[in-house]
């Protein structure tokens, strides 16, 4: 059984450097798809907030990272996902929330973090937030009025069906599927409502 | 509530969707996604990678603060757990004497090099000795100062 092998400060800053510039972009549309889901509970925190609070746990655990078994990036993925639902869970602001859910976060022996308010389904809605959910859902579907492939595949989603579900339901092609879900994701984005990386960031 | 009235659960089915989309999406795509949404590769990377960096030394910062803090503590301790040495020679090699013979009724073999040239200390090295003796709790007829 090969030994346990945690990070150090100078792996942490090594995994940092192998980031390309796709991985980094990869890593923000990532966070910022998540961050959408936040809502006002999102307060004036953005993707690239969720995506340092994630390093920060990486941090505050990398004794316990074994970069052998984990990925830098899957770690991020993991840990951005974990926030957004603590966050989301949580009537706190997410300062907060950050803070105590940090403190929930454990991890397996595979260096994956698990957070157990991820174990609970949400029961209780808040009604504002359920409107913000229903505008957006709407302002989504109004962007592809004109693609009866997307609404198909939106329709599905809606109705609780998982890709392999969807591709059953409608009987496309895996290739077929993902060149939807892709041209879905790149109206969505460009529409601002998962891309709110303006300034700087946009070539002029 | 049914899921069609859940609207939490439907959007969260969607970027579901479509992170999972990011995440195996190949580089070409994601290049491509890019270049449809106007962003700057090199800006994004700089940004991001420039606040991880000032997170991870903010962090490793704060680490060595609080190091700091706890070496002060355990100094501040230790000065705590001094003990008053008896104040004329005589009486710091009375207590000297005392120690020596309670260790070596316990047979405590750690006291036997350092009292093994007994006759050849000096005052200081007395002094000395009984601080080292104190600091480790090993006077046990003298207690903490104040």
């Amino acid at each position: 059984m090969p030994e346990e092998r945690a990070a150090t400060p100078n792996e942490v800053r090594a995994a940092i450097d192998a980031l390309s510039n796709t991985d980094w972009y990869r890593l923000r549309k990532f966070a910022d798809c998540h961050a959408s889901l936040l809502g006002e509970k999102a307060g004036d925190r953005r993707g690239c907030d969720l995506l340092n609070e994630a390093f920060k746990r990486l941090l505050q655990r990398s004794r316990k990272w074994d970069k052998t078994k984990v990925g830098f990036m899957s770690l991020l993925y993991g840990a951005v996902e974990s926030i957004a639902n603590s966050w989301l869970r949580k009537k706190v602001s997410p300062m907060e929330a950050a803070a105590l859910a940090s403190s929930l976060v454990t991890e397996n022996e595979e260096g994956e973090l698990s957070d157990p308010v991820e174990e609970f389904q949400s029961t209780a809605a808040d009604p504002a937030q359920m409107l913000v959910y229903k505008e957006t859902l709407d302002q989504i579907d109004a962007l592809f009025a004109d693609d009866p492939e997307v609404q198909m595949v939106l329709e599905a989603l809606r109705d609780g069906y998982d890709p392999p579900g969807i591709r059953a339901l409608w009987g496309f092609s895996q290739k077929e599927y993902n060149a939807i879900v892709v041209r879905m994701r790149r109206r969505i984005e460009t529409a601002g409502i998962t891309n709110p990386t303006g300034g700087p960031l946009h070539v002029h | 509530m049914s899921i069609k009235d859940r609207y939490d659960l439907q959007l969260k089915s969607l970027v579901a969707a479509l992170s999972q989309s990011i995440m195996v999406g190949t580089d070409e795509e994601i290049q491509k996604d890019a270049q449809c949404a106007g962003v700057d590769l090199d800006a994004n990377a700089a940004q991001l990678k420039e606040m991880f960096i000032a997170t991870a030394k903010s962090f490793h910062q704060r680490k060595f603060v609080q190091a700091r803090e706890n070496y002060n503590r355990e100094v501040h301790n230790l000065q705590k757990t001094s003990f008053q040495l008896p104040a004329s020679p005589a009486e710091r090699w009375a207590l000297l004497q005392l120690v020596a013979a309670q260790a070596q009724a316990q047979g405590g073999a750690f006291l036997t090099a350092k009292f093994r040239d007994f006759e050849k200390l000096s005052d200081n090295d007395v002094a000395s000795l009984l601080e080292e003796l104190a600091a480790l709790g090993l006077l046990p007829e003298t207690g903490p100062e104040g």
